[in-house]
């Protein structure tokens, strides 16, 4: 059962590895942004020891867990997936026995592996230059934390996958992708705590954010590593219960879309 | 017309490059919004800067992407040849096959704030600062249009780089805010050898009486016509190596 979305990963594994060069530069592009959000919050601090409970170190350390949740939690398969419904190339894996929601995992997690192996050590690496302009605290882990903390970046993964699923399984009614793509990046962006940490935010969006799940992709799991929350069982099951609901969303989603599909020719 | 063919993904570009927008000025306000002085620019002389940014943005969007992207794919599917063979300037065909308009409404909205945050501090500017404000706008939008086009042109000396279009969006967020806001090596960076972050700086500074000095001004200006004329160069030395497909 498992061996041929394993046989996916590997192809889809060595394939990523032609695109070295791309994943460099977005390693690049990734970390820009935040290199200048760095500067901003320099700005901020100017004649200022602390914010909101903050210290521009902190604040430097919050966004260096960003970057590496970012980069291992994202999904961004979308855009060509989306065209692939489109175009009613997707025949071949509602005729066969074969799942085209694992398909995509398959392929997600064999891309993701080589663009991890390649990119964590220049986001490493920028971090430590950044380090050398901006002050950053240090992080003090246990090995439970790291445990917990890796825990939290597989099933941030996952709900960004789900995440990213959703708009490819949204095309079936919405024709094009572009623009729900965006409005994806801005929901996690605001509602997740990749933005800024939550004690900076108004007392609305801080009433979302307790609501929606995307808070356990970042804010939850920087909050967790940075010692300021526990993992309790409560905490436990609150992730674990949003988790299934995500992906019981993507079940009735993916079942409800298939049915809209329709294709011609061979 | 090609826009409508996907009218809901159209519709919902609009509400996203609104919800951009409206997430650029939110955020600014979280970080600046309590903060009196930020290197001797106010919130709301940020504000100014913000909203030049987000014109320079929009438009950067609404004209640069698609045809950039439209050029690297010629080269990469070896149809640049059809632009080649017209009787008109290269550069200027492949720079202007594809306009979108979803982005009009952001640079509306951006002008709109400008101008309100400028009536709110009550700023005077004479004709001869708007057409400085206006040179230098231009000077921004023809400097990230050079600089995207001499990475695009890149596409003819490499074999396949999917994301050769991104490097230089990567850049915006650099003139999101005062070129004052960089220090160090960084502010060198910015400000002399890749003067990036003066695109949105020296018109916000000028808009708000700040007097930016007039050799960095001047420099903007000739780092831009550079840039523009490496441009050009390097498209005319670089389409040496495109060899076309078929016929």
């Amino acid at each position: 059962m498992l061996k041929k979305y394993l046989a996916i990963y590997r192809y889809m594994f060595i394939r990523s590895l032609q695109f070295r060069t791309e994943l460099a530069i977005y390693v690049v592009l990734d970390v820009l942004p935040f290199f200048v959000l760095l500067f901003m919050w320099q700005a901020a601090f100017a004649g200022k020891d602390v914010i909101n409970g903050f210290t521009l170190p902190q604040i430097t350390q919050y966004y260096f867990l960003v970057m590496f949740i970012e980069r291992v939690t994202s999904s961004y398969f979308e855009n060509w997936r989306s065209t692939e419904i489109r175009e009613g190339k997707i025949d071949y894996f509602l005729t066969r026995p074969f799942s085209y929601i694992n398909e995509i995992l398959s392929k997600d997690l064999g891309g993701k592996v080589v663009s991890l192996l390649i990119s964590i050590p220049g986001l490493l690496a920028a971090m430590v230059l950044m380090s050398l302009i901006i002050p950053v605290e240090p992080l003090t882990i246990t090995a439970i934390h790291a445990t917990v903390f890796a825990g939290f970046l597989i099933l941030g993964y996952f709900m960004q996958f789900c995440i990213a699923l959703w708009i490819v399984l949204l095309t079936f009614w919405f024709e094009g992708s572009a623009g729900l793509e965006h409005f994806k990046w801005i929901s996690v962006t605001l509602f997740s705590g990749a933005m800024i940490p939550i004690e900076f935010t108004p007392e609305w969006l801080q009433k979302i954010y307790a609501v929606l799940p995307l808070k356990y992709i970042f804010a939850v799991p920087i909050n967790y590593i940075q010692g300021n929350i526990l993992l309790t069982p409560r905490l436990g099951l609150e992730v674990f219960f949003s988790f299934l609901l995500m992906v019981g969303i993507t079940k009735i989603l993916w079942s409800k879309a298939v049915y809209r599909y329709s294709s011609a020719g061979g | 017309m090609r826009m409508m063919e996907y009218r809901t993904d159209f519709v919902f570009w609009l509400v996203v490059s609104l919800m951009w927008t409206g997430f650029n000025y939110f955020f600014i306000s979280l970080i600046f919004g309590k903060s009196t002085n930020v290197y001797g620019w106010s919130y709301d002389e940020l504000l100014i800067v913000l909203s030049l940014f987000t014109m320079i943005d929009a438009l950067t969007w609404s004209v640069f992407y698609n045809n950039m992207i439209e050029y690297t794919n010629a080269v990469f599917n070896g149809e640049l040849s059809k632009h080649l063979l017209r009787p008109v300037n290269t550069i200027f065909v492949l720079t202007t096959q594809k306009i979108s308009y979803n982005n009009v409404p952001r640079f509306i909205i951006g002008l709109i704030v400008l101008v309100s945050t400028a009536i709110k501090l009550d700023v005077s500017v004479s004709l001869f600062d708007l057409l400085l404000v206006t040179l230098l706008f231009i000077c921004g939008m023809v400097f990230i249009y050079s600089g995207w086009f001499i990475l695009a042109t890149l596409s003819l000396w490499v074999e396949k780089l999917q994301n050769i279009n991104d490097i230089m969006p990567g850049f915006r967020q650099v003139y999101q805010v005062p070129r004052q806001v960089y220090t160090g090596i960084t502010a060198f960076t910015f400000t002399f050898i890749f003067p990036i972050a003066l695109i949105t700086s020296l018109p916000g500074e000028v808009i708000t009486g700040k007097n930016p000095p007039l050799s960095l001004i001047l420099y903007f200006i000739g780092a831009t016509t550079g840039m523009a004329l490496l441009a050009k160069a390097f498209f005319a030395y670089s389409i040496r190596k495109y060899s076309s497909v078929g016929g």
